[in-house]
């Protein structure tokens, strides 16, 4: 009773609907731009949560969490440009559908399969997390240990066009993280005698100069590209139809959900996953996959916002994030004052109900939010660049200085944003970096203890290893999943994008 | 996992100055405590391994693709690809702004920045983007100052 208290605590206040829903819009129109991510969204607008009670902060993130994962379906089926990665798939059959003059359809299915694949993913997260919140106390170091090299594997699928890449940005991104005082010596580390850095880099100044100013710098090279204009009718898609599907809406929800748990992937392999599986089992689309099939559109949407209970189940009870996204929330959630681990659902179990409350919330608001406001979204998409880009950098210095009021933070912003958009060029992911910058220092802590717990004898440090079972699990879990990276993810996106190119050829 | 080999001027001297870095981070966490495996140094010079190795091997995978490169060619198309004027001149900008900012104040600063920002970038034409410049900068105050609670500078 006390639980549903604190679920429906953010269904009371009239201030807290209004940021969920506030929130909600904010993400869905940010994720909705090209070019403009849902992790930039969350980085920025996040940074001027920090002085805010922690319940208000809470309601405004998750409502852009869930907005920003449904809105980059949007300009994927207007524009065949994904506002995120998980809005890939949803391109596939999206864009088609909108060459068809069934933009409206594609769009009014990718919001109902969303918020039907929320509302599971929620469900989920609500029944599992308290279970997995009480086996995860006994988890020792090394398996924290083992659970953030996990997440770091993260970087296979989110390295782009080279893994070795890849693995470069997540570990630049956990050097950024060893800059400053070391937790257990006190000792300054690559400080190089600055008092300054002792307290190292801001977090959200590398966020915010990573995915705000870099993403920026990109989008100057795409200032002469006219924008393009779409005309969209019946955006509500009728009951006959979503019923046809729902048996495919429960099973891409459960696709969502599992790949979400796993620490390490996120919505973009989860929609893949439930594009390809849809592909092999539905015998009779609506229309060819890849030409405008419906189903093409129902199955990545409900993964991919599925995937947001599934992500947030590892996030808040083993602090180990599911992808970039909920590595940037984590961070906001430590500056707030929370530790998501084992002992959140223990010390602040209001928290997680409150959170999950406010995450329901958001996800009632993507249905109206969702299936309204398409005019005003043809006005979005046609703002030039040239104007919507200073406005993001205004709000990217505002944000970073509002962290510490401090104008160091900006200088840091702006030398991170520089570098990030020089290697960005060059076909590296900020992705990784921002894992590195968030599980370096987990990885780091736990590998240490589990280190001394054995008075840094390597022998009995890897017994101790083989020796648990759960840390074994884990560690054969581990080599399943590098052993994968190559394999099955690299099939699915060959499949995929051959269809893809093919289609796109045809056209 | 398939490797790039797309062709991008001057990838080699990045793939290269990170090279470099690595080192540094090496030799910096070298000269770390490192005695057990728990000490201060032990974790960053690992992780600065990590990065020589990923570093070295695009530089393996990459190697025909970097020797196709002709230096004269190379250094003609850096500019262009890397930063065209309208990236570095807004680079330039932004650095001014910030700098300034100590100076005039945010609010001043600010207004300059978007206006000159919406004419570099052709965003608006002049009047328009001394409106909008004013326009944003009222919602920006509205917004921090009643909604987010940020004191700017």
């Amino acid at each position: 009773m006390e639980q549903l208290g604190y679920f429906l605590m953010s269904f009371t206040s009239i201030k807290m609907i209004f940021l969920v829903c506030a929130g909600t819009f904010a993400g869905i129109y940010i994720g909705a731009i090209p070019g403009l991510s849902v992790t930039m969204a969350v980085s920025v607008l996040i940074s001027f949560t920090f002085s805010w009670d922690v319940n208000e902060a809470l309601c405004l993130m998750s409502g852009i969490y869930c907005g920003g994962v449904y809105g980059g379906s949007r300009s994927a089926i207007l524009l065949n440009i994904p506002g995120a990665p998980a809005a890939v798939a949803t391109g596939f059959d999206g864009y088609p559908l909108a060459k068809l003059g069934e933009a409206g359809i594609a769009i009014g299915l990718s919001t109902t399969a969303s918020v039907i694949g929320g509302f599971i993913g929620i469900i989920a997260l609500a029944t599992a997390a308290p279970i997995i919140s009480e086996y995860s106390l006994m988890f020792s170091s090394r398996d924290y240990f083992m659970l953030a090299i996990m997440g770091l594997l993260l970087v296979g699928s989110l390295s782009g066009e080279s893994l070795a890449k890849g693995i470069f940005a997540g570990a630049l991104g956990v050097f950024f993280s060893m800059i400053g005082m070391d937790n257990f010596t006190g000792m300054g580390r690559f400080t190089f005698g600055s008092v300054g850095l002792m307290s190292g880099v801001h977090f959200v100044a590398i966020m915010i100069g990573l995915f705000g100013v870099s993403e920026a710098l990109v989008q100057i090279h795409a200032l002469h590209i006219a924008p393009i204009k779409q005309n969209v009718k019946n955006i509500i898609p009728s009951w006959r139809l979503l019923f046809k599907h729902f048996p495919l809406i429960i099973k891409s929800s459960l696709i969502g959900i599992g790949i979400g748990a796993l620490p390490g992937a996120g919505g973009d392999i989860a929609a893949l996953m439930a594009y390809g599986s849809a592909r092999r089992s539905i015998k009779n689309p609506t229309r060819p996959f890849g030409k405008g099939a419906y189903e093409g559109v129902i199955a990545p949407e409900t993964a991919n916002n599925a995937c947001i209970g599934g992500d947030n189940i590892p996030m808040l009870t083993l602090g180990i994030p599911g992808d970039a996204v909920t590595a940037v929330i984590i961070g906001a959630l430590y500056i707030h004052g929370l530790k998501p681990g084992p002992m959140l659902m223990i010390d602040t179990p209001h928290l997680f109900w409150f959170w999950v409350g406010a995450l329901t919330l958001a996800n009632i608001f993507l249905l109206p939010l969702g299936l309204s406001g398409i005019r005003i979204f043809a006005k979005l998409v046609e703002i030039r660049k040239g104007l919507l880009l200073p406005i993001i950098i205004l709000i990217s210095v505002v944000g970073t200085y509002g962290i510490n009021n401090s104008i160091t933070d900006v200088y840091w912003m702006l030398g991170f944003g520089t570098f990030g958009y020089i290697l960005k060029m060059y076909g590296f992911q900020m992705g990784p970096v921002i894992l590195g910058v968030i599980l370096g220092p987990i990885m780091e802590d736990n590998y240490r203890r589990a280190m001394q717990d054995v008075q840094h004898s390597i022998p009995l440090f890897f017994w101790k290893f083989v020796s648990s079972p759960l840390t074994l699990a884990l560690i054969i879990l581990t080599i399943t999943m590098i052993g994968s990276q190559g394999g099955w993810w690299d099939k699915i996106k060959k499949s995929l994008f051959k269809t893809k190119s093919g289609q796109s050829e045809k056209s | 996992m398939e490797e790039n080999t797309e062709r991008r001027p001057a990838e080699r001297i990045l793939i290269w100055f990170l090279l470099a870095l690595s080192l540094f981070v090496f030799v910096v966490a070298w000269l770390m405590p490192h005695q057990t495996l728990s000490s201060s140094g032990a974790f960053p010079l690992f992780i600065g391994s990590v990065m020589i190795l990923s570093v070295l091997r695009i530089l393996w995978k990459e190697r025909k693709v970097f020797a196709s490169w002709k230096w004269h060619e190379e250094l003609s198309l850096i500019q262009p690809f890397v930063l065209p004027w309208e990236v570095a001149s807004y680079i330039g900008v932004l650095v001014v702004y910030i700098v300034v900012t100590s100076s005039l104040g945010f609010w001043v600063s600010s207004y300059l920045f978007l206006v000159g920002s919406f004419l570099l970038l052709k965003g608006a034409r002049p009047i328009k983007a001394l409106i909008i410049g004013i326009g944003m900068l009222v919602v920006i105050w509205l917004l921090f100052q009643y909604i987010f609670r940020i004191i700017l500078w």
